[in-house]
């Protein structure tokens, strides 16, 4: 039996059993308790009413969703936790961050938590990669970076890769030949691809193969336990070598499997195989200058220009200062490659530029 | 009051330790315990279903991953409270600043509101039964949180001050704020309340 020693409004308030009979969770005999306190106690019933009505506005206008709909909000939980998630992902339109998909272009990353310095030709990264050149039925070019800078290639199709250090990438030398273009990855790259929706763009790394079919992003892979896929913009589909319905993920014209959108991020387990989606929590892992917003010019002297993007690439551009010193360039550039930047900036300032071993050349008769 | 019906479950710390072992079903159970009240407490926030939506997904899927790396804990519901209630805040100021979330959301970002306003406008106006609703919105964002944490979901001020990342003291103060401000305001009317009780 409930005692009944209430005076205070805060006696009420601190009683389970009195917020539970607000609230509609108490059971009946407590209800018809608490029904039964403002008759029996007459002298306490304005506090009584006082505490029920600063409960109910504490509740004030939350609400919930109905049962069903937990229901189903649980089992997407549950399903997208679960270890052969990459197997029914679900589908790109209702994913959490689809809400922010606002840009076509990619910006992308693979990265190995676990970091190694010292890599051998052990870890299992560089391995995959092995054998996965070894493989190709194509002739490849091999880029290494054992510096400890940046290494900007270009490859054919006019997409441009940032090599980090300790880093390899494999491509073929012409692109043209096929209908799909490849590229192997061990260690980590930042890549802003050329769109060309007829011919998709994969990185193989590790046990993870992403599909772009147009513009930029990043790979990174050397360590051990995770493989890990951040978007920063626009859309790509990562699926394992493993999966069996890799073949038809490769070949479709649009990206399906585990698809993701800007801020998301896929996690690849090695040991069990898993693929997981999940938001980025983290953005500041997308720490490369090429991958801030820095092409953002207003009227911006040319020499200042050709800086940030001598720095984003780690590329050297040669021109003539004296010659273009008048000249300024308002644009807002994003993630094309750098080509396509060049383009644009040659277009606006009716100057030319040419490619010579690790040199961008440009020509301009100034302006007026 | 909730917990009552839970008292037949294993305890916080088994469920939670079964989960960091990657219990599928314990942490089935922690979501189905605490999905609903996380829920709620989200449309505090804001009135975006499928943004809170998104929060809870993201914040089991984050958990579930992580599930090795977690440290015990005492109180799940204050873990995911706590997890939740910062995910919320992160998530709105980053819509906010894309622009996505009306001007009124956002002001409840603001930690506290002109307070000061109000009780000119709550002094002026004589408290009536049906204004307490109105008399509580218009405390500060905080004591209203305060509030529904201690008095809505029954949690103590320990869990309350983690949750909202402040110190025991501040969630003291805030509740007794809030109720010394309300009960002042109720006595004006609490007299011809009384009376009429009386005279029945």
């Amino acid at each position: 039996m409930k005692t009944f020693n209430h005076f205070g409004l805060t006696d009420f308030l601190e009683d389970a059993s009195f917020r539970a009979w607000v609230f509609g969770e108490a059971t009946d005999e407590v209800a018809w308790e608490w029904e039964q306190f403002p008759i029996l106690h007459p002298d306490r019933a304005p506090v009584f009413k006082k505490a029920r009505e600063i409960l109910r506005a504490v509740e004030g206008d939350t609400f919930t969703v109905p049962a069903p709909r937990i229901r189903q909000n649980i089992r997407q939980i549950m399903e997208d936790t679960e270890p052969a998630a990459f197997e029914q992902p679900r589908p790109w339109y209702q994913s959490a961050p689809w809400r922010w998909a606002a840009a076509a272009a990619v910006l992308l990353m693979v990265a190995w938590f676990g970091w190694q310095r010292t890599r051998s030709l052990a870890d299992p990264s560089t391995q995959v990669y092995h054998q996965l050149t070894a493989e190709s039925k194509t002739p490849l070019d091999e880029v290494t970076n054992s510096t400890s800078k940046n290494r900007l290639v270009l490859l054919d199709d006019g997409s441009s890769v940032l090599l980090q250090p300790n880093s390899r990438i494999s491509f073929p030398k012409q692109f043209n030949q096929h209908d799909r273009r490849e590229v192997y990855l061990t260690g980590e790259a930042f890549f802003e691809v050329a769109k060309n929706p007829e011919k998709p763009f994969f990185v193989y790394a590790d046990n993870l193969i992403t599909k772009v079919l147009g513009t930029s992003f990043t790979v990174r892979a050397n360590g051990k336990d995770q493989v890990n896929v951040i978007v920063k913009t626009g859309k790509v589909s990562v699926f394992t070598r493993n999966d069996h319905n890799r073949v038809e993920k490769q070949q479709s014209r649009q990206l399906i499997g585990l698809v993701l959108t800007p801020n998301q991020r896929a996690l690849f387990h090695r040991e069990d195989g898993r693929l997981l989606r999940s938001l980025v929590e983290a953005p500041e892992l997308l720490d490369l200058p090429i991958q801030q917003p820095i092409f953002e010019f207003t009227s911006t002297p040319i020499a200042a220009v050709f800086r940030t993007l001598e720095k984003a690439y780690g590329v050297e551009i040669v021109y003539d200062a004296e010659v273009m010193k008048n000249c300024y360039l308002t644009a807002s550039l994003d993630d094309e490659p750098l080509f396509e930047k060049l383009n644009l900036i040659c277009g606006t300032l009716d100057a030319h530029y040419e490619q010579m071993d690790a040199k961008i050349l440009i020509s301009s008769k100034g302006c007026p | 009051m909730i917990e009552a019906a839970y008292t037949a479950h294993p305890s916080d710390e088994q469920l939670w330790q079964q989960f960091r072992e990657g219990n599928r079903r314990a942490f089935e159970q922690i979501i189905t315990r605490h999905y609903t009240s996380l829920f709620r407490f989200g449309t505090r926030f804001t009135k975006d279903i499928g943004l809170i939506e998104d929060c809870l997904h993201d914040l089991f899927v984050y958990i579930w991953e992580k599930r090795q790396s977690v440290g015990s804990t005492d109180s799940i519901r204050k873990y995911l409270f706590k997890s939740f209630r910062h995910k919320m805040l992160l998530e709105l100021q980053r819509a906010y600043r894309r622009g996505w979330v009306s001007e009124d959301e956002a002001a409840e970002l603001a930690p506290e509101q002109n307070f000061e306003d109000t009780l000119f406008f709550l002094e002026n106006e004589r408290l009536t039964t049906h204004k307490i609703k109105e008399a509580v919105s218009h405390l500060p964002v905080r004591q209203q949180e305060a509030l529904y944490l201690r008095y809505f979901e029954g949690l103590d001020i320990d869990q309350i001050a983690q949750i909202m990342t402040i110190n025991r003291q501040s969630v003291s103060n805030h509740l007794h704020k809030a109720l010394t401000f309300l009960r002042e305001h109720w006595e004006d009317f609490t007299i011809p309340l009384l009376i009429l009780c009386l005279s029945r």
